[in-house]
């Protein structure tokens, strides 16, 4: 295990390593330049060319390349990613300050992904070719189809406006994250309902459940204790893709909501052109992703010795 | 006998009653009461009735009054107030005026717990997460924060921090000159006995500090002050010479830039707190957090009529549709900014009303009248100006494109009541598609290759050529989105005439800045809002040769980031200067007028598409607010209260 581990972070550095190269890079591809887009965003006439020329060299942008990626790395390792070009805040205290939230908010919807998609799925494998497996299939399909920003507002006009049981928007308590959460753990239930009930059928047929169920065992048993088990590393899988995703894609879902996450800081730095924070923000959810598909791998070694075992070259 | 006689006599000597007596009476006591308390009940209420008739009845003495000095009704019970026509507020009416200011409703609302009001209001986007935090200025002033002089709903100019003012010309700063001659100095008397939020004496040491503020960050830009511009008199009075010649400050001190605060604050300063944010306002800063909310609560030391509302809370709502659910669900009371498709809907529900103001800012289309380079000189010629002008029916475009009472067909680039009674001087150039097609023909632009004259008929969708070349307009879109319905519905009017519009949508901003700033473009749209008292600050910023936006002059910018492409001429810079060194109000109406004219009705160099008004949407109950100032930085919020209880989530 602890080799498999090793080799896991060895090559999480590595990835992390060409994120930040890809994300410095989006700073420099990006249209414009830089120290006249800072300055148009703070004063009110267009920058002279001097300005620009003072900006360019007190944000390093004469240097070569090179030179500024190390510059921007080594701050970047330290914590320090640059300033707002539109607030002059700190971007890392910004990140800081948003992450959590983003955190709860994709936390209780994988919570509520998982808990109403894998009991779906192994109900609908069960239950395969009836109409119960056709209904969640069917809803799956819907859920799937469904554009997130269409169920938030449906869920808003139903429960909000309608029946008036729960707010619109706002983070000051747990009644405000029951609408975000939801319309996150829907859409993603529905791929992961498809995702359970294909694993599960996958081992359905296996002649060791066939032996358990010959020697007694309760279908709960044979169906939670065994199967779900041994279905547990594709559906692990894709719960890992989904917090990633969740993490770093709840774009739409914070700006509908006003929740005031990473990705209502995002979009409003994509707005208003601060690069500072767009980078910020792509190295922190990319690195998210890649740590938290880091974790998923650490969990597949403790689901499945097989994967543990092939790794150690055993 | 004897006994019986003094039995008799004993029993007399014992006053009192018996218990049957006792009832009697208090029945007979109960009924009296019940009697006098129906009776009192009524004559509070015949009271109530009489003292509001009285109060509607006080009202209107007080209006008729403040027309005859002013030619025009008051905008609210507080105006009133203010300039000492009624003695106080008003507990039962509030005063709705008609959007033309023509005449007035007295409008019946008694406040709900009067003194613990408060209201949730859904604005946009927070304005300041993508700026510095400047609560004195533009989007959402939060009624924290005021200026010396205020602009009223027909944009003149009145009292506010400063009781009066008076120009010194030629003026008493030799700092700044004109010609060798000191330019115009303003005198300003401060308003005596005002006090910030955290209790200190506004004084015009306070004033110095604001403006000197906005000089050192160059957030001033229509003021034109300088460095040395504002010295003290003495704590009442306050001298101010702009470094350029300027007529026209006190309108201009009306925006939101130039509010006053503390000497020695910076309300920049995150995180906000109250001791940072410290004015004058009705309201005073409460807290702050980006991306969410701004809480004010009211100063109940203010010096003019306190706040209705305890406290306001503006939450930022980025989302329309939320903002509008938001409503809806009651989670706020009222809404900034309805949209176009939204304003139906919300008409439609009974228990919200659907407010519009004034127009305050207009649709435009500019044009490049300077383009150096080929495929951008088209509009050179007044003939394909007024061609254009002449393709678009405007008056259906409107109704096309918005409900009833939201947009309006102007004739002029900023709102028309900026110019007073001169607006009509403008009368704009009509419809008419037949005249716009023979103007294109005798200039050259023909359809099928016909001779100039020929008024050769076009096809469908034909755009006109001249010399083989197509008359083909290109536009730059703020939107970024060459599908929008506006854009669309515009192309197609001008193409009935032959000429085409090519939209030039999905560009970056610093893209549409590059080449707007190189000319590389025919048309242009943007909505410009009038957020100050000058009649001609958007003719001295758009068209102006001393303009220093670069796609008007190179005074700021060097070339080939800049040109003169949208100057429009020195007849029209000669009337703009006389407007800014007019010493009346009416004077710098007329020249502007006179200038709009030349721009629109005589040359065509730019078309007003439609004079757009902001919409705000909010419960019933919540009275106040109708109808609002145009400018959305203007808006009063110390006049609103409920007359309805409504709860917060």
């Amino acid at each position: 295990m602890i080799r498999y581990t090793a080799a896991r972070v060895v090559w999480l550095a590595v990835v992390v390593l060409g994120v930040s190269v890809v994300t410095f890079g989006l700073g420099v591809l990006a249209p414009g330049d830089p120290a006249e887009l800072a300055l148009q965003l703070t004063l009110e006439l267009p920058p002279t060319p001097d300005q620009i020329e003072r900006k360019r060299e007190e944000l390093g942008l004469d240097r070569p390349l090179a030179v500024q990626y190390a510059r921007w790395l080594g701050r970047a390792a330290r914590g320090d990613l640059g300033e707002s070009y539109v607030s002059g805040d700190a971007v890392a205290s910004l990140i800081r300050e948003r992450l959590p939230r983003t955190v709860l908010l994709a936390s209780a919807a994988l919570a509520l992904s998982v808990l109403i998609a894998v009991p779906l799925g192994v109900l609908s494998a069960y239950r395969r070719d009836t109409l119960v497996d056709h209904i969640c299939r069917m809803g799956a399909l819907v859920g799937a189809s469904l554009p997130g920003y269409l169920l938030a507002y449906l869920l808003i006009l139903f429960f909000a406006v309608r029946l008036e049981v729960l707010p619109v928007l706002g983070f000051d308590s747990a009644q405000h994250l029951v609408l975000p959460a939801l319309t996150l753990a829907l859409g993603s239930a529905a791929s992961l309902t498809r995702f359970a009930r294909a694993a599960v059928l996958d081992v359905l047929g296996e002649d060791y459940l066939r032996t358990a169920r010959a020697k007694g065992v309760g279908t709960s048993r044979v169906l939670f204790a065994h199967a779900l088990r041994n279905a547990a590393v594709p559906i692990v899988t894709v719960i890992g893709l989904s917090l990633g995703g969740l993490l770093g894609g709840a774009f739409v879902v914070e700006w509908i909501f006003s929740w005031p996450g990473l990705g209502e800081l995002a979009v409003n730095a994509i707005n208003a052109k601060d690069y500072p924070v767009i980078q910020g923000f792509v190295l922190v959810t990319a690195t998210a992703y890649v740590v938290v598909n880091f974790l998923t791998d650490l969990v597949y070694g403790a689901l499945d010795p097989r994967i543990r075992l092939s790794a150690e070259g055993r | 006998m004897t006994r019986l006689v003094s039995r008799t006599r004993n029993r007399s000597r014992q006053d009192g009653f018996t218990l049957i007596e006792l009832l009697v009476v208090i029945v007979i006591l109960g009924i009296l009461a019940g009697v006098v308390v129906f009776s009192v009940s009524g004559i509070d209420d015949k009271g109530e009735s009489a003292a509001e008739a009285t109060d509607a009845r006080t009202i209107r003495t007080a209006q008729e009054a403040f027309f005859a000095k002013n030619g025009r009704y008051a905008g609210s019970v507080e105006e009133l107030v203010e300039g000492g026509f009624l003695a106080s507020p008003s507990d039962y009416h509030h005063i709705a005026p008609t959007s033309d200011g023509t005449g007035y409703s007295i409008a019946a609302g008694q406040p709900v717990g009067d003194a613990d009001q408060t209201m949730t209001v859904g604005y946009k986007a927070d304005p300041w997460a993508n700026s510095k935090l400047r609560l004195s200025r533009f989007a959402l002033d939060a009624g924290t924060c005021e200026t010396l002089a205020k602009v009223r709903n027909d944009y003149s100019v009145g009292e506010r921090l400063a009781t009066s003012w008076e120009l010194i010309n030629p003026g008493n700063n030799p700092t700044y000159k004109t010609g060798g001659v000191n330019n115009p100095t303003w005198r300003f008397r401060l308003r005596p006995g005002v006090t910030f939020h955290d209790g200190s004496a506004f004084t015009a040491q306070d004033v110095k500090w604001s403006m000197d503020r906005l000089v050192s960050k160059g957030d001033d830009f229509t003021a034109k002050l300088g460095a040395a511009s504002s010295v003290v008199v003495d704590p009442q009075t306050i001298d101010i010479t702009p470094a350029e010649s300027n007529l026209r400050l006190p309108e201009i001190l009306v925006h939101p830039t130039y509010a006053v605060i503390k000497d020695q604050t910076e309300p920049s300063t995150m995180p906000a707190t109250a001791s940072t944010v410290v004015c004058t306002g009705p309201f005073k800063f409460k807290s702050y957090t980006q991306g969410d909310r701004i809480v004010v609560e009211r100063h109940d030391a203010y010096w003019g009529t306190k706040a209705r509302l305890r406290e306001l809370t503006f939450r930022f709502i980025g989302d329309a549709t939320t903002r509008r659910l938001a409503l809806e669900a009651g989670q706020i009371d009222a809404m900034y900014d309805v949209g176009r498709s939204q304003v139906a809907g919300l008409r439609a529900k009974s228990d919200l009303d659907v407010v519009t103001a004034p127009p305050s800012y207009v649709f435009n289309f500019y044009m490049n009248l300077a383009g150096t380079d080929p495929a951008y000189d088209e509009l050179q010629s007044p003939s394909v100006r007024r061609a254009l002008a002449l393709s678009i029916d405007r008056q259906e475009f409107v109704d096309q494109n918005w409900e009833p009472g939201v947009a309006t067909v102007v004739h002029t680039p900023s709102p028309p009541s900026i110019l007073g009674s001169h607006a009509p001087m403008i009368q704009g150039v009509p419809f008419d598609l037949a005249q716009a097609r023979q103007v294109l023909d005798a200039d050259g632009w023909t359809c099928g290759g016909g001779a100039p004259g020929a008024n050769t008929a076009c096809g469908a969708d034909e755009v006109r050529q001249k010399a083989g070349e197509r008359l083909s307009l290109y536009m730059l879109s703020s939107t970024n989105n060459a599908d929008d319905p506006l854009l669309q519905d515009l192309r197609s009017r001008a193409l009935k005439a032959g000429i085409e519009i090519e939209i030039g949508g999905n560009l970056s901003s610093a893209q549409r800045t590059t080449r707007k700033n190189q000319g590389l473009w025919d048309l242009d749209h943007t909505n410009p809002n009038q957020n100050d008292a000058n009649p001609a600050f958007l003719l001295t910023l758009q068209w102006w040769s001393k303009s220093v936006n670069p796609w008007v002059s190179c005074l700021a910018a060097t070339p080939p980031n800049c040109g003169p492409w949208q100057q429009a001429g020195p007849a029209f810079d000669a009337l703009v200067e006389r407007a800014l060194a007019s010493p009346t109000f009416d004077g710098a109406q007329r020249y502007s007028a006179e200038a709009m004219d030349l721009l629109f009705d005589q040359e065509v160099k730019i078309i007003p598409l439609a004079g757009l008004s902001r919409v705000y949407a909010m419960k019933k109950g919540v009275a106040g607010f109708t109808p609002p100032h145009p400018a959305e930085s203007h808006l009063n919020w110390s006049t609103v209260y409920r007359t309805t209880a409504s709860s917060d989530l």
